[in-house]
């Protein structure tokens, strides 16, 4: 016979078990509705936690789609494709997400896309293409284990249902940390891939903290543009090409002023100094209003 | 430092140790020292001894903050500490309600991670059973939770 437990003892108990003890989390959640609603947070803290994790791990991508805004929703054709997407949960799952690692998403994705998803045709070329072509090898590494053949078009389609996923994610919840794997630089990120810019920068995410406060800015240009989309971050890593190692980081240094070394911003042999006046120009000609990972990633394609 | 237990039962211990508990290092700080005994009515005096051996064991401990969240994996318990709760259950969750009321950081942390590692790797009823609770849910409510969570079983 044993004595109840105050919640807030539950809780503490629950606070030492691993996150990534799916096995033990799930049977909390089945013990009571009290136990539920303490073990349903840490379930979801990081749910895709493994690289190796188990293929059935693909039924979480349905719960993840029902976070998309319905204009993202039509414009991945969920009707035609007639995808069964739970209108409602018993709980915001996706507001408890922490940390998410972006590569098993896209492998997770990519098996629920196997199994359930209708290949659409893009009726015209759209101007996702251009990003592929750099980032289709990389998502052939990851998911080199598969032991199956993806068609580019499938690779274009798992990506943009990856992209959507964290793009929703991104926007109305806050993370705490993010994984993109494998984390080389050499290697092509996803949805902000360091694209070669005419100058040769490239800038990629690495791993993002986040911050709850949004600094005004007063100043609009592209490094401006940048550091905001940073400050959601709290870090931001910009590197260079080798070329430019080891000169003085001018611009480097003045952001670093703006933000008032509230975040970490790393700069690996940030020079901004010469010769970027073009990728200036175009940011300049955004508006910051809406501001979302895809939008960055247009300008630096297309620039 | 004089203290009784709900039977009635006195035990004298060292300011220092008593100190380990937040609630009485506050309760001596305001009253400062005193020949009257602290009342402790909702701990049992074989649950005291065993609180008072912690204490005192762990007595020259430097104090943690409370919000040390770094170093939670539950594997690190020391022999002491693993000998320490090597008692049944019923005890032990006790002894859980007693670090909680008096407010001993280390040894709440310590049972409760304790208490973690016996449900590990349990089934829904198994955990029931530990923690003497009953399924409130209908049927049709634990399957949809069962049904929406199912994305994380092992295969």
């Amino acid at each position: 016979m044993s004595l109840r437990l105050p919640n807030e003892c539950v809780q503490n108990i629950l606070g030492h078990l691993s996150e990534s003890d799916h096995k033990t989390l799930l049977s909390l959640t089945l013990v009571n509705r009290n136990f539920c609603q303490n073990a349903i947070p840490l379930l979801w803290k990081n749910p895709l936690h493994s690289r190796r994790s188990s293929k059935k791990h693909y039924k979480i991508i349905p719960l993840l789609l029902s976070l998309l805004d319905e204009d993202r929703k039509s414009l991945l054709k969920f009707t035609e494709r007639k995808l069964v997407i739970p209108k409602t949960t018993i709980f915001y799952y996706t507001a408890f997400i922490k940390k998410l690692d972006f590569m098993n998403l896209l492998v997770q994705v990519f098996y629920w896309y196997k199994k359930n998803c209708k290949t659409v045709k893009p009726e015209k070329k759209n101007k996702f293409g251009k990003f592929l072509q750099k980032s289709h090898r990389w998502i052939g590494s990851c998911l080199r284990n598969s032991n199956r053949t993806v068609t580019l078009l499938e690779k274009q389609e798992i990506l943009i249902f990856s992209e959507s996923i964290f793009d929703s994610l991104f926007k109305h919840h806050k993370f705490t940390e993010f994984q993109i794997y494998p984390s080389h630089p050499s290697t092509y990120l996803p949805h902000f891939p360091p694209i070669k810019i005419k100058n040769g920068y490239f800038v990629s995410p690495h791993t993002h903290r986040t911050h709850n406060n949004p600094i005004p800015f007063n100043k609009f240009n592209a490094f401006n543009l940048l550091v905001k989309y940073a400050s959601g971050l709290g870090c931001y890593y910009i590197d260079t090409y080798s070329k430019y190692r080891g000169k003085e980081p001018l611009l480097g240094n003045s952001i670093r002023y703006w933000v008032g070394n509230q975040y970490d911003l790393i700069f690996e042999g940030g020079n901004f100094e010469s010769g970027n006046k073009d990728i200036l120009k175009v940011f300049e000609k955004i508006h910051v209003q809406c501001w979302d990972i895809q939008q960055v990633k247009n300008v630096l394609i297309n620039c | 430092v004089k203290l009784t237990s709900s039977e009635g039962t006195e035990f004298i211990i060292d300011r220092k140790v008593a100190e380990k508990s937040v609630l009485l290092k506050n309760m001596l700080e305001d009253v400062g020292e005193s020949d009257m005994a602290i009342p402790l009515p909702n701990v049992t005096g074989p649950i005291l001894n065993k609180v008072i051996d912690y204490c005192t064991h762990h007595r020259d401990d430097p104090f943690v903050s409370q919000e040390d969240d770094s170093k939670k994996v539950s594997d690190d318990i020391d022999d002491w500490d693993a000998e320490f709760c090597k008692v049944d259950q019923g005890t032990l969750f006790e002894l859980i309600l007693s670090a909680n009321y008096l407010d001993i950081k280390p040894l709440l942390d310590l049972t409760c991670k304790t208490v973690a590692n016996m449900i590990k790797g349990k089934t829904p009823d198994e955990i029931r059973k530990t923690f003497n609770i009953t399924n409130d849910f209908t049927p049709e409510e634990e399957e949809h939770v069962r049904k929406e969570n199912e994305w994380c079983e092992e295969r």
